[in-house]
């Protein structure tokens, strides 16, 4: 990428004619996700804010307008080259739409000049929609808070220091493909997992999307947390395997027959290695039961999904999986093979080394922090996941100011998980508020 | 503040049933309609999909360029060097010519849509077909088949996609009549005498099958007639079909009428269709029958 900035330079001073526009090489999470989409494997994630007054489109549109500028790696298109896709500089300017009935659409390839995100509003809030081409959850929050920030702004909110928050344009080093960088090309590959259990159900039109949310005070579940002594996402994804061991005791009867229960639990690299970047730096980590042993306690299930989650996530277990994607992408014989052969492969890596592996997602962005002037507009924040017809259900969870609000997205009618997971919580005595995108509910 | 009774969640304001458990909420909270916030707007989404491209960038248009040069002249100049003319690469020339105007055509001009791109590349094939039959020799040898026969495939196209938000009993008749259309040139062209005799009323019968048979799916998907009564009927109009091709066939052949093997064939159909429809009647006989043979 530096050659490609030198030279770049270099090129304008003999022709100032020629415009030259950036384009970035994907990012090693990356590489996948254009060829596997469908409309059904959105590869999109959701992030929104409510704020306290109803959004004014107008405003939000010329600070959308403002916020691209300061991120020159998210201004781009997807294109297709000949050995691997690409994104390029898009000359045109994003603009804001309004909400639908089903977020997270897919957003096609196809149309060569989109952005592969969005920006809506409705009433309140103000949504992002990223494909994960782009970037992941770190990245997406990022943006969305210079986007928030700037249009609080505009209309002469008093928000104060931005704090952590990017006013300026972003340098080089939050462009960077933070993969390739701490890729070391000696290590052992990491073990292969076992086709995981899944919800079986029959999937929804192409498109439509049901979002179960839970809202619950985070006083209450932050007690029941440490009187157990483990950390929010461990509990949570223990009671998300609970839930999906119970429906799996009620679907097979015999024990052999069981498959194990996995959840991807994505884990932020920004924290294990040193880097800037705000294109995808993650990778994932994934407890796991073998309900062929028997039925497992919730006890059992806490002291697990502990272990790994403090055990696996660590520099030295996460540098295995992280060296065999990137030497896949490095290796000579795969690079040389031209795009329209990888494409057939890749949904095939994606079903037997992704999605297949996994009974679901439960994907934690943690207690969002907002500068102190900025946290006094904005009520709620909302994290949804994408859907695929694999798992069929995943779980998004955030945290913000005395609220955690669980997000589960689904593109089946089946609300078995969200059930079973939301009334183990009831039980625990940790109260929930539900609310859903199904209209159907409301008009009944 | 509403509750569910069964799962013990509390409910979003106005929610007339638990979304986990679909229990019906007793006293729901009313939305009063000034204060009214759903997380999701109740606008449904517009599925946007891509135009369908077939235009190459101009860079791209100029790479191709010149990748399909350098064949045609080493072939030119291996050709010249050896015969002092063109012979033989005349051939590989004008492939390589065809190839160019199939990838290059949609970049030249602006607003091209998917049929005009299919009629010049479908033009341009015939073309090339057609000069290729001249160069080799006596000419409308086989090229004018080839010709008539794509400009048959253009017209089923250019039907379907004039006409695919219209009726598709009109698609079919204009699929019908050139369908004739082109076995008559076709039987001029190869002096027989089957079109009047054979072909026609063959073409005719099958068409006829065609559209009962559309309209018969179409009720079916109305659900104006139920699946049994269509099957029957499906299969009837089969039986008869199979009897007059046989009669045509016998006629042309033998001039006369000996039916052979179609008799077998609606010895097998008939009860079948009679059956079909005697159940389709009879509530009890097709309970009886569901309940023997459920899977």
């Amino acid at each position: 990428m530096k050659e490609n900035h030198a030279g770049r330079k270099n090129e304008k001073k003999h022709n100032k004619r020629v415009e030259q526009r950036p384009w970035y090489r994907l990012d090693n999470a990356a590489l996948i996700y254009p060829s596997i989409q469908s409309d059904r494997i959105t590869t999109m994630f959701r992030m929104s804010m409510t704020l306290k007054e109803p959004v004014n489109p107008k405003v939000l549109q010329k600070s959308l307008e403002e916020v691209i500028v300061k991120f020159p790696f998210y201004r781009v298109k997807l294109n297709r080259g000949f050995f691997w896709y690409y994104l390029e500089y898009n000359p045109r300017l994003p603009r804001v739409e309004k909400d639908v009935l089903y977020p997270l659409g897919r957003i096609h390839p196809g149309f060569g000049s989109r952005y592969l995100f969005r920006v809506r509003y409705w009433q309140y809030t103000i949504a992002v929609e990223f494909c994960h081409v782009l970037t992941d959850g770190t990245g997406g929050m990022t943006f969305l808070k210079a986007l928030v920030y700037d249009y609080l702004k505009r209309l002469g909110k008093d928000i104060g220091d931005p704090g952590d928050i990017p006013v300026d344009t972003l340098l080089e080093e939050a462009a960077e493909d933070a993969y390739n960088r701490f890729y070391k090309s000696t290590l052992p590959l990491p073990d292969k997992g076992r086709r995981a259990f899944h919800l079986e159900a029959r999937l929804l039109e192409p498109g439509a999307i049901v979002i179960n949310t839970g809202v619950i005070p985070m006083e209450k579940i932050i007690k029941k947390v440490k009187a157990l002594g483990v950390s929010l996402s461990t509990f949570l994804v223990a009671v998300y395997i609970d839930a999906i061991q119970e429906l799996q005791d009620s679907i097979v009867s015999q024990n052999h027959k069981k498959r194990p229960i996995a959840i991807q639990v994505p884990v932020n690299l920004r924290s294990i290695y040193p880097s800037k970047t705000l294109r995808n730096f993650s990778l994932f980590v994934m407890p796991e039961i073998d309900p062929r042993l028997g039925k497992y306690s919730f006890d059992e299930i806490l002291d697990i999904v502990r272990e790994t989650l403090i055990t696996k996530a660590t520099e030295k277990d996460i540098s295995k999986s992280l060296s065999r994607n990137v030497g896949g992408q490095r290796n000579w014989v795969i690079r040389i093979v031209p795009l329209i052969f990888k494409k057939l492969l890749m949904p095939m890596l994606y079903k037997n080394l992704g999605e297949g592996l996994v009974s679901g997602t439960l994907s934690n962005l943690g207690l969002i922090k907002l500068p102190e002037g900025m946290s006094k507009e904005v009520e709620r924040v909302d994290f949804i996941l994408g859907t695929n017809p694999i798992n069929k259900t995943s779980c998004a969870v955030c945290g913000y100011k005395d609220k955690l609000v669980i997000n589960f997205s689904g593109n089946t009618n089946s609300v078995e998980i969200e059930k079973l997971f939301f009334t183990r919580l009831i039980k625990m005595g940790i109260p929930v508020k539900i609310s859903t995108n199904a209209l159907e509910y409301y008009e009944k | 503040m509403a509750y569910c009774v069964r799962c013990g969640v509390e409910l979003d304001k106005g929610l007339k049933a638990c979304p986990l458990c679909d229990t019906e909420v007793l006293l729901a909270d009313e939305l009063n309609d000034e204060q009214e916030i759903t997380a999701f707007s109740t606008r449904a989404p517009r599925i946007r999909r891509p135009k369908f491209t077939m235009e190459f960038s101009k860079p791209f248009v100029f790479l191709i360029s010149f990748i399909l040069l350098i064949p045609l002249l080493v072939t030119l100049i291996v050709d010249f060097s050896m015969n002092n003319t063109i012979t033989w690469s005349f051939y590989p020339i004008t492939s390589l010519i065809l190839v160019w105007i199939l990838i290059t055509y949609p970049s030249f001009f602006r607003g091209y849509s998917l049929f005009q791109v299919f009629t010049v590349d479908i033009l341009a094939i015939a073309v090339f077909l057609l000069s290729l039959d001249r160069y080799s020799g006596t000419f409308p040898q086989w090229s004018h088949y080839a010709a008539i026969s794509l400009i048959l495939i253009w017209i089923f196209v250019a039907a379907y996609i004039f006409f695919k938000n219209k009726n598709i009993i009109f698609t079919i008749l204009i699929w019908i009549v050139s369908m004739a259309a082109y076995l008559w040139i076709m039987s001029l062209f190869t002096e027989g005498d089957w079109f009047l005799s054979l072909a026609l009323p063959l073409l005719l019968l099958i068409s006829a099958a065609v559209v009962l048979e559309v309209l018969i799916i179409k009720k079916l998907k109305a659900k104006k007639i139920r699946r049994l009564f269509s099957l029957g009927m499906s299969a009837l109009i089969f039986t008869v079909l199979i009897i007059s091709v046989n009669v045509i066939v016998d006629l042309y052949v033998f001039e006369g009428i000996k039916f052979t093997w179609s008799l077998i064939t609606a010895a097998v159909l008939l009860p079948v269709v009679l059956f079909l429809l005697i159940v389709n009647r009879a509530p009890e006989l097709k309970a009886y029958l569901r309940k023997k043979f459920h899977v």
